[in-house]
């Protein structure tokens, strides 16, 4: 009788090992793993890619993206219209749309999103910081509630790309009763309209989103989705190769080959309109000549990085917008190919034969980072060559960033446009008007390109536009303000039971569509 | 009356000379018996050499970056040990990682042990303020994991190599200000140091030269059994991207790079592990010699 009973409960001791040893996340559970924690769930506040890709689930703005393309379509604005000076937008929202907490969206409560950060006088201004809204509201002059479902927006003069900001995630659509009921924290209670709210949020663990039943747009097919922060892209690989999670995205190129043959994980490729440099301070003493940044651009082996670092994961980058802009891309910008000859000789016409030194400021990781100590140790190689010795800092990410804009000699960057508007990206990065804290980190000035990116936000004519975007590719490529160096592609890695996921160019994951085989 | 079996003094030894000729015989004894330790020591000296001359013997640039040529495996032709994932030849990285990883690992052990020496006399020494504090920061010291305190350390001052080697240091400090402390509390009491105070001496003589003698043993076998776990710690540090930064060769951090190859080229990370491996066993070996051929009581048996 006793040799029965131990037996049993040895059986029954092997299949609860048996059955909870390898960790698969459960059927209606779609697990990812992201790059590097969400930093906060407040749209208007958010900078990093990890926080878009959890927000933009629970969030939705104005107007939204195809999914797959930039094109523009209805969001919680199920139509509008724009006047022919175009200073009036009239947007009508969808009716009977309700926020998480149950409270409706009405005029009223886009009014409150967008006041909160323009005014300084809201009661509300002080709960955060907004990064954004110089460069996206700058130009507005009111904001108003027509009537319960009419929002009219008016700006001081036109604004082109203005359509498009409404689908940034600064300007999505949240609850005025969360704000007014968690003040500052509401950076960790997010409540919007989107198919999914936020469930729990172990900081440094993970984020757990389940679906929002009465979404507008149809209840969504997966039931959870919990989001994993891997910060090193070793672990993320084993992670999708066990199962453990289902989806993940920058894993060592190195891997990719064997990842393509692995039966059980689909390698999904698109082209983006990311842009991967280095930026340098126009204001340091040797920087400064046109010249040596010219050198610099000469120097480094650009298809060599893309070949055998990056295993083809990028395109070489010419000019900050990839081919992925159509006609707004210049294909004439001045191009630098790997000609170390030439570098040493525009450096000895800038009067510095024996070369210089440089502080390289690099990240370990990042969102949209690609390789980024890797990339570095062979840019320093090539500096090397020609001279220049550049001194590597590696730093962890969120020092880096804060790092980033004290203007270090040398930093790298990736700029990951979440919108397909030219402006977006060159103003952000290339206009005057945008020197630290926002993103020209190079303090880059050149008065022709900031008049033509100043003309072209408010130019409504497109082939005007695209005139001047090339011109001012051309003269930004020739200033050279930018190590610049790749487009990367987007590589997302999902296991197989992963259905109906498809590639968004602004790297977000979408996933309302996404169901779990 | 001899009974044919040494006996231990049970006097403090005056002389260092006539201690000299007598650790000779022992070496000499030790030796024949211990060859594993004499191969260990032929190791760390080819080792030590090797790391000073590197820059006349004839090897690639160990920072030459040739991304074509990456990833290749031992024995390729103008590589004997293969390339890492830049196309650097991995035998120059190796020598040139042993200059950084034996100076980091002895830098870091000396001046653990300077600063240790010092500050165990002074503790053991003297009762008062300067006992307590001295302790009380040790056991704040020791109550830390060791590489936590070390990362902590490198945090504040930045990732380098010479912070990381200060870290490690600080971490170090207790093994030594505890060891030259305990000695020095068994001799304050002793006749020869009253007798030496009654004479006049001063407190610095009586350290100098009658307490500072019988620490020589004890601390050096510390020492060359520490010099091994610095090495460690170095490369721990390394590897974690707080000590050296790129290109600098360095065993641990060509260790936590050469990692995500490890299942279609392995050699990239087995070579700096198998590096880091002989010369701490190595050190360890020596050290135990050492401590054999010192410590007055295995002396005796041999």
């Amino acid at each position: 009788m006793r040799h029965r009973i131990r037996r049993l409960l040895s059986v029954c001791l092997l299949l609860t090992l048996v059955s909870t040893a390898g960790a698969a996340p459960p059927r209606d559970t779609l697990v990812i793993g992201l790059v590097a924690e969400p930093v906060t769930m407040d749209p208007p506040q958010i900078t990093d890619l990890n926080s878009t890709r959890v927000a933009k689930r629970i969030f939705e703005g104005l107007t939204a993206q195809e999914l797959g393309s930039y094109r523009i379509v209805p969001g919680l604005a199920r139509s509008w219209d724009i006047s022919k000076d175009g200073l009036a937008y009239t947007f009508r929202l969808r009716p009977d749309v309700k926020f998480h907490d149950g409270t409706p969206l009405t005029a009223e409560a886009v009014r409150f999103v967008f006041d909160r950060q323009l005014n300084d006088q809201s009661p509300f201004y002080k709960t955060g910081t907004y990064p954004y809204v110089k460069g996206f509201l700058g130009n507005v002059a009111s904001v108003e509630a027509v009537d319960p479902l009419t929002v009219q927006i008016r700006l001081k003069a036109p604004l082109t790309p203005f359509i498009q900001y409404l689908a940034h995630h600064s300007l999505y659509v949240y609850s005025p009763e969360s704000l007014k009921k968690w003040g500052k924290d509401v950076v960790k209670h997010p409540v919007g309209t989107g198919p999914f709210k936020l469930d729990s949020w172990e900081p440094g663990v993970k984020v757990v989103l389940s679906r929002h039943d009465q979404y507008w747009g149809g209840a969504p097919k997966l039931r959870q989705v919990v989001y994993v922060p891997i910060v090193e892209a070793q672990a993320r690989l084993t992670a999708i190769k066990t199962g453990e999670i289902d989806l993940t995205l920058d894993v060592p190129p190195d891997a990719l080959d064997g990842l393509r043959r692995d039966p059980n994980v689909v390698v999904a490729e698109a082209d983006s309109s990311a842009v991967w440099y280095v930026v340098l301070n126009t204001r340091h003493p040797i920087l400064k000549d046109k010249r040596v940044r010219q050198a610099l651009n000469f120097a480094v082996n650009k298809e060599a990085i893309i070949r055998d670092i990056l295993r083809g994961t990028a395109i070489v980058a010419t000019s900050p917008l990839s081919p992925v802009y159509g006609t707004f891309h210049e294909p004439n910008a001045s191009k630098y190919p790997f000609n170390p000859d030439r570098a040493r000789a525009l450096l000895k016409e800038a009067g510095h034969p024996g070369g210089f030194e440089l502080t390289f400021l690099v990240p370990e990781s990042g969102s949209g980072m690609q390789s980024p100590v890797e990339m570095a140790t062979v840019i320093q190689a090539n500096l090397a060559t020609v001279g220049v010795k550049a001194k590597i800092q590696t730093m962890e990410w969120g020092a880096y960033l804060k790092k980033y804009l004290d203007g270090p000699d040398m930093a790298e960057m990736s700029w990951n446009p979440s919108i397909g508007d030219p402006d977006h990206m060159m103003y952000m990065l290339l206009s005057s008007d945008r020197f630290p804290p926002a993103f020209n980190a190079g303090f880059y000035q050149n008065p022709r390109v900031d008049e033509l990116l100043r003309k072209g936000r408010t130019t409504l004519e497109e082939s005007q536009r695209v005139a001047m975007y090339r011109e001012a590719q051309r003269l930004v490529t020739d200033d050279a303000p930018w190590i610049i160096v790749d487009h990367g592609k987007q590589v997302i890695v999902h296991r197989k039971r992963v259905q109906n996921f498809k590639l968004h160019p602004n790297f977000d994951l979408v996933l309302t569509r996404v169901e779990l085989q | 009356m001899s009974l044919g079996v040494a006996t231990v003094s049970r006097e403090p030894q005056p002389a260092l000379a006539g201690r000299a000729a007598d650790l000779q015989r022992s070496a000499r004894r030790l030796a024949g018996r211990n060859r594993l330790a004499v191969a260990a020591l032929v190791v760390l000296v080819a080792a030590v050499v090797a790391a000073v001359l590197a820059p006349h013997l004839p090897l690639q640039d160990p920072d030459a970056v040739e991304t074509t040529n990456r990833l290749k495996p031992p024995l390729s032709p103008g590589h004997l040990l293969g390339t890492d994932e830049f196309g650097r030849d991995l035998l120059a990285r190796l020598v040139w990682g042993s200059r950084v990883s034996l100076l980091a690992g002895a830098a870091s052990a000396a001046a653990a042990m300077v600063a240790g020496v010092v500050l165990g006399l002074l503790s053991g020494f003297y009762t008062g303020w300067a006992e307590t504090l001295i302790m009380r920061a040790t056991d704040i010291l020791m109550a830390f994991p060791y590489i936590l305190l070390a990362i902590a350390i490198v945090a504040g001052l930045g990732p380098g190599l010479r912070n990381a080697m200060i870290a490690i240091a600080i971490v170090g400090l207790p093994l030594y200000i505890r060891l030259v402390r305990s000695v020095v509390l068994s001799l304050r009491e002793r006749e020869f140091v009253e007798a030496a105070r009654a004479l006049g001496a001063t407190d610095t003589l009586i350290l100098g030269r009658h307490v500072l003698p019988h620490l020589v043993s004890p601390v050096i076998v510390a020492f060359s059994l520490d010099v091994g776990t610095k090495i460690l710690a170095t490369a721990g540090l390394s590897f974690l991207g707080l000590g050296t930064q790129p290109p600098t060769a360095d065993w641990g951090s060509m260790l936590a790079t050469g990692r995500q190859f490890v299942v279609f080229r392995p050699h990239v990370v087995l070579l700096p592990g198998l590096a880091i491996f002989v010369i701490v066993l190595a050190l360890n070996l020596v050290g135990d010699a050492l401590r054999d051929l010192l410590d007055p009581r295995t002396r005796a048996q041999a």
